[in-house]
């Protein structure tokens, strides 16, 4: 694994010899929005080369063109010299290519054991590497997130003949579960296998990686080489520079505006009640201050997420502890006055084909605003909804195309926009920043805590616990569908907080 | 409809075309002969515009009904026991209102015809909203109960006993619905297509009409605005089954003033080719339904004028919902992911 | 025969066609695909198994004729739901209708007016051993081709719940990406699945036509292809539990049969009624559990949201 020549001949090449695969100025759009833009890459046999970008940057998108599931509109992938044919995921397979997907390629109904077999994989040559040793014959549906990761994890380790292929295989692991997997890649790289890895997550990349290129809006920016077995110094800074460009100058890592002021007095109080799994679970929110609730991926976010937007709860109380409300009566304020922005923009977001004007003004029309009799003009939709995209700077500025066609960051903004005119008492956001780019990011935090100065009480569920402590009041950590007592952000104990992600907390 | 969105019915048309002259050339019949008498007697013979009228009410009808629950995401194929539940409702009691003045009898004919209807889809319609199980299943079983449960109240305690074929007492033809003009069409056919663009209207301009699109679609994302899902897929449901009665109501009330003891309508499956034809846009169901009432009366008339068997009709009924289903879905499958591919933002 | 013996050998008789039909749409539902028209398909089958029988005299003649006829359709709708990604609900009522539209239009044009039977019935092979009680006649007094049908959707049941292919369908049904990126080709294997299970759903047609009655007449299947598709759904795909699902639908059927010999005086209306109403309580009963798989419906297409 030694890089004796090094030309720049418009892109980093290594010598010949050792090259297992060559990915050769490869083109992909999707309707408006750029993926790859002349990409080119080639991995050497045994070279780990970590593709760092922010979401959004093409990353996965040129992991997915490799592994024959999205076909380039122009460039070639080749493997030991040969090139493959584009958008077939059999012949990558064959070339020795194994993949390990974001969204686990694993069917939820057959069994650990049956899914390996699936593959044609020999399952007894598999099974001393599956850690911790869990039963091959438990569904894969009954596995915990980090648990399934691993067998992706596994089953593409065991097809990667020449080409490993990992994109976030770190995003649902605990902290104490990353080290292991970083050094599995290593074992992995030793044995001769190219490995190229996807992640956002500049300490990881520099941890394992020989080689980090940085992607940014479907561009190949930079790249930079391990040397003797060292980063340079100003490393650090230089990927930070080119996943974000100059505009982003201060360091990811620390507080870039001082926490939001302690207020002296506090807004009303809402406590929730119910049932989160079988154990009951009360929530306290106050208005006017974010609360974010961090955790990893499939720790029962979901259901507290039904609880939070009234939808399971029993009992809320508000008003200071003077008025409880149960049964229709609390489905009446739930309506009335919580709103929920859900994670999967575009399948609880809306309809796919419906007009971006409709599905604007829908929570308007479900909660008896615009309408009179149960009637409403066209007119009066248009009107309200070009209110709405003015006000909050949605892109294309037309309310008949459909809401599917938004990129991320707009359709966040319409989610945005429905949830918070009017304004609600509380206003749950899960998973608010997932998968924008940089600027739709500071955007949606601008709004969530502009909705907390005006008197809202915010919850948000949050999978990066530094973003969490750098946006919100108050912290509070899920495990196992568990809730930790609120903590002031500001004065956190971030490694007792991860510990408490990871591990959970004695009672 | 822009001309683009005509395009595919109307290739899946000639597609059809194409296949049924190739099929009447391979069994030996002439096309050009078939083509010009049918023509002729459904069209251009002033008795058979109206028979083709009068055939496409039924099929406008169930197309609508079958348009509603596809609103809300639902496919309604117990069209056929809907309708003639409500036949049977109706022409039990419709004898028995003598005393009313006719307008006011059709009136409450008719409620209690669709009140019947969407009884019968409750069982299917709570099935799905409150348990997920399938109603495409549950409303075909509905179906052939609500066939054997008519044919014996027709042979049993409705049955006129004056005739000798079992049908329900009729009801006098100064108290049916009137024709048009001096016609044969009766005012039932203008009632469908008022029906029609009631339906129109009310996706355009209500708040339900606009809503159960999202309910439709997006199941998830109306709970996530408090619509209340499960109420709109029931109603839904609900009202289709209503709708679909109003097809029974009318053959007592205008067709024939009974129910014969073998009547079996057979308009679901019509129904969805009409509304597929139609681009699933209640204002131009009013036309596929046209034609496909014209291809009914057709079928009727075939035998006599050109020695071809009824079921040719049906058939190429079948081939036209074939080619709609190659035809407008690709289209549409193919948009959709260009527009998701580009804005998932799911770690591109 | 006594009554019990007509109605056990009646039962097993009646649910051959049920249930090939029904295995043949379970194989497809297992690789995702949904086909209403399964109608369709049993009646063309029908009508060529009919054909062949009436102009060969060979009744395996007749059996491969269903298999071809619903073979061909499984193909037109396999490819058509993949590489076209139509939507597989229209399509199925497409076939459905152009199905018993095509046979009744087809069979006139064939024979007129005229109502054909077949003259000669099937063989059975093990007639000599009916004698005993109760079970003589449903056990051995069947046609040949009633054994055939029941070892070969048992054996299908085995094979499924065993072998590759079984776990390639289900992968297939269950999530069409993981079976994608495990080297499975979705395309190919619902195609398969489509012809392979809509030939036994001709097949199915065929039996009732051939060996159950002996002649073909418009529309005969009656809702059977529809039931199918119900017992193919609450059987989980599994022919196995579809196998004892039909036969209980045959019971019910020829319980009505039955009850009509008997002196108990019910409506025979009443008794065309229990079958449906007893699939609508089974419904109820088990379908809360009957889990469908996962892509059913769905065509699949590579690279949309989520790889």
């Amino acid at each position: 694994m030694c890089h004796t020549a090094h030309e720049w001949v418009g892109v980093w090449r290594t010598c010949g010899d050792a090259m297992v695969l060559q990915v050769d100025n490869v083109d992909r759009r999707f309707g408006a929005n750029v993926a790859c833009s002349a990409v080119s890459l080639s991995v050497d046999a045994g070279e780990i080369v970590a593709l760092l970008g922010e979401n959004g940057a093409g990353k996965s998108t040129l992991l997915s063109i490799i592994a024959g599931f999205v076909v380039p509109e122009r460039g070639t992938v080749s493997v030991d010299g040969v090139p493959l044919p584009a958008g077939d995921p059999a012949a990558a397979l064959r070339a020795g290519i194994g993949t390990a997907f974001q969204h686990v390629s694993l069917a939820p109904e057959l069994t650990v054991r049956e899914s390996l077999e699936l593959a044609r994989i020999d399952v007894s040559q598999a099974a001393p590497h599956l850690r911790p040793t869990r039963s091959l014959d438990v569904r894969v549906a009954d596995l915990s997130v980090p648990e399934r990761q691993q067998v992706e994890f596994l089953k593409a380790r065991m097809l990667a003949r020449r080409v490993l292929l990992l994109d976030e295989p770190t995003s649902p692991l605990g902290e104490a579960d990353v080290e292991p997997l970083l050094r599995d890649i290593r074992t992995v790289a030793a044995s001769g296998t190219a490995c190229v890895f996807v992640t956002h997550r500049l300490q990881e990349a520099m941890a394992v990686a020989d080689r980090i290129v940085v992607m940014r809006r479907g561009h190949m920016v930079d790249q930079l080489v391990r040397e003797d077995g060292d980063w340079p110094s100003g490393t650090r800074e230089a990927l930070l520079a080119a996943m974000f460009g100059d505009a982003f100058v201060t360091d990811h890592g620390a507080k870039d505006q001082a926490p939001p002021a302690a207020r002296e007095t506090v807004g009303d109080t809402i406590v929730i009640s119910g049932n989160v799994g079988t154990a009951p679970l009360d929530i306290s929110l106050e208005a006017g201050r974010v609360l974010a609730i961090a955790g990893i991926a499939g720790n029962g976010q979901g259901d507290i997420v039904d609880l939070l937007s009234g939808a399971t709860a029993t009992r809320i109380v508000v008003e200071h502890g003077t008025r409880t409300l149960e049964d229709a009566a609390l489905h009446q304020w739930v309506e009335r006055n919580v709103a929920l922005v859900p994670e999967d923009r575009f399948r609880e977001g809306g309809a796919v084909s419906m007009p971006l004007g409709e599905t604007l003004v829908a929570r308007d029309l479900a909660g008896g605003r615009l309408s009179r009799w149960g009637l409403v003009s066209r007119r009066r939709i248009r009107a309200r909804a070009g209110e709405m995209i003015r006000g909050w700077e949605i892109q294309p500025a037309d309310p008949t195309v459909p809401f599917g066609s938004l990129s991320g960051g707009n359709a966040q903004r319409v989610l945005l926009a429905r949830a918070l005119d009017p304004l609600p008492r509380l206003l749950v956001a899960a998973g608010p920043t997932n998968g924008l780019d940089h600027t739709s990011v500071e955007m949606v935090r601008r709004y969530l805590r502009a909705a907390a100065d005006a008197g809202t009480a915010v919850v948000t569920i949050e999978y990066e616990l530094d973003e969490a402590l750098r946006h919100a009041d108050l912290v509070s950590i899920v495990h196992g569908r568990r809730l930790s007592p609120p903590e002031a952000a500001a004065r956190a104990d971030r490694q007792r907080l991860q510990a408490m992600m990871v591990g959970g907390w004695s009672a | 409809m822009s001309m683009t969105a005509i395009r595919a019915p109307l290739l899946s048309l000639l597609a059809t075309a194409v296949v049924g002259t190739v099929l009447l050339l391979v069994t030996g019949h002439d096309p050009v002969v078939v083509g010009r008498v049918l023509a002729e007697r459904t069209l251009l013979r002033r008795s058979g515009l109206e028979e083709s009228l009068v055939s496409m009410a039924p099929i406008l009808i169930a197309g609508l009904a079958a348009w509603i629950a596809a609103r809300v995401g639902l496919w309604n194929i117990g069209i056929d026991g809907q309708a003639i539940v409500g036949a049977v409702a109706a022409g039990a009691i419709a004898p028995g209102l003598g005393a009313l003045p006719a307008p006011l009898m059709w009136v409450t004919v008719s409620l209690v015809g669709m009140a019947s209807g969407a009884l019968w889809a409750l069982l299917p319609a709570v099935l799905r909203a409150r348990s997920g199980i399938n109603e495409i299943v549950t409303t075909i079983m509905m179906t052939y109960v609500a066939f054997s449960l008519a044919s014996w109240l027709i042979k049993g305690p409705l049955k006129d006993e004056a005739l000798v074929a079992p049908a329900t007492c009729s009801i006098d033809v100064s108290r049916r619905l009137p024709d048009l003009g001096d016609s044969r069409v009766h005012v039932g056919v203008l009632v469908a297509a008022g029906i029609a663009l009631l339906a129109w209207g009310l996706a355009r301009w209500s708040v339900p009409g606009i809503l159960s699109r999202l309910v439709g679609e997006a199941p998830d994302a109306a709970s996530t605005l408090h619509v209340p899902v499960s109420r709109y897929l029931i109603a839904g449901l609900m009202c289709s089954g209503a709708v679909a009665a109003f097809v029974g109501v009318l053959e007592v009330l205008a067709v024939r003033g009974s129910v014969q003891g073998d009547w079996r309508p057979s308009l679901t499956l019509p129904a969805f080719a009409a509304l597929f034809l139609a681009r699933r846009q209640p204002a131009w169901l009013i036309a596929t339904s046209l034609l496909l009432g014209m291809l009914a009366y057709a079928s009727t008339v075939a035998p006599r004028a050109t020695g071809l068997a009824p079921d040719f009709f049906p058939m190429l009924e079948g081939i036209l919902l074939i080619f709609l289903a190659i035809g407008e879905w690709y289209r549409r499958g193919l948009r959709a992911d260009r527009a998701r591919g580009g804005a998932s933002g799911a770690g591109i | 025969m006594t009554v019990l013996e007509t109605l056990l050998m009646a039962s097993v008789l009646s649910a051959v066609p049920l249930m090939l039909a029904a295995a043949g749409e379970a194989i497809g539902q297992r690789s995702g695909l949904l086909n209403l028209g399964v109608e369709g398909v049993m009646l063309a089958g029908a009508l060529a198994g009919f054909v062949a029988v009436e102009s060969s005299g060979s009744f395996v003649l007749g059996c491969g004729a269903g298999l071809l006829a619903g073979g061909v359709i499984g193909l037109l709708f396999g490819v058509a739901a993949t590489r076209l990604a139509a939507s597989q609900i229209v399509l199925g009522l497409g076939v459905a209708l152009a199905g018993q539209g095509g046979t009744g239009f087809l069979f006139r044009e064939r024979y007129g007016l005229n109502q054909p039977l077949l003259s000669s019935g099937m063989s059975r092979p093990f007639d000599h051993l009916d004698g005993v009680p109760v079970v003589g006649p449903m056990l051995f007094g069947q046609k040949w081709f009633v054994y055939v049908a029941w070892v070969a959707v048992l054996l299908m049941g085995l094979i499924l719940r065993t072998s590759r292919v079984g776990l390639v369908l289900k992968a297939t049904g269950d999530s069409p990406f993981a079976a994608d990126a495990a080297g499975v080709s979705v395309t190919t294997v619902r195609i398969l699945a489509a012809v392979v299970g809509q030939a036994l759903a001709g097949l199915g047609g065929a039996a009732l036509a051939i060996v159950e009655v002996g002649f073909f007449s418009p529309g005969m299947t009656v809702g059977i292809g529809f039931i199918a598709i119900a017992i193919a759904m609450l059987g989980r795909q599994d022919p196995l539990r579809i196998a004892a699902l039909a036969l209980a639908f045959g019971v019910l059927r020829g319980l009505g049969a039955a009850l009509q010999l008997t002196s108990i005086d019910i409506r025979s209306e009443f008794l065309e009624m229990i079958p449906y109403v007893g699939v609508i309580m089974l419904v109820v009963v088990m379908g809360r559990r009957a889990r469908l798989p996962a892509s059913l419906g769905l065509a699949y297409h590579r690279g949309a949201r989520g790889e």
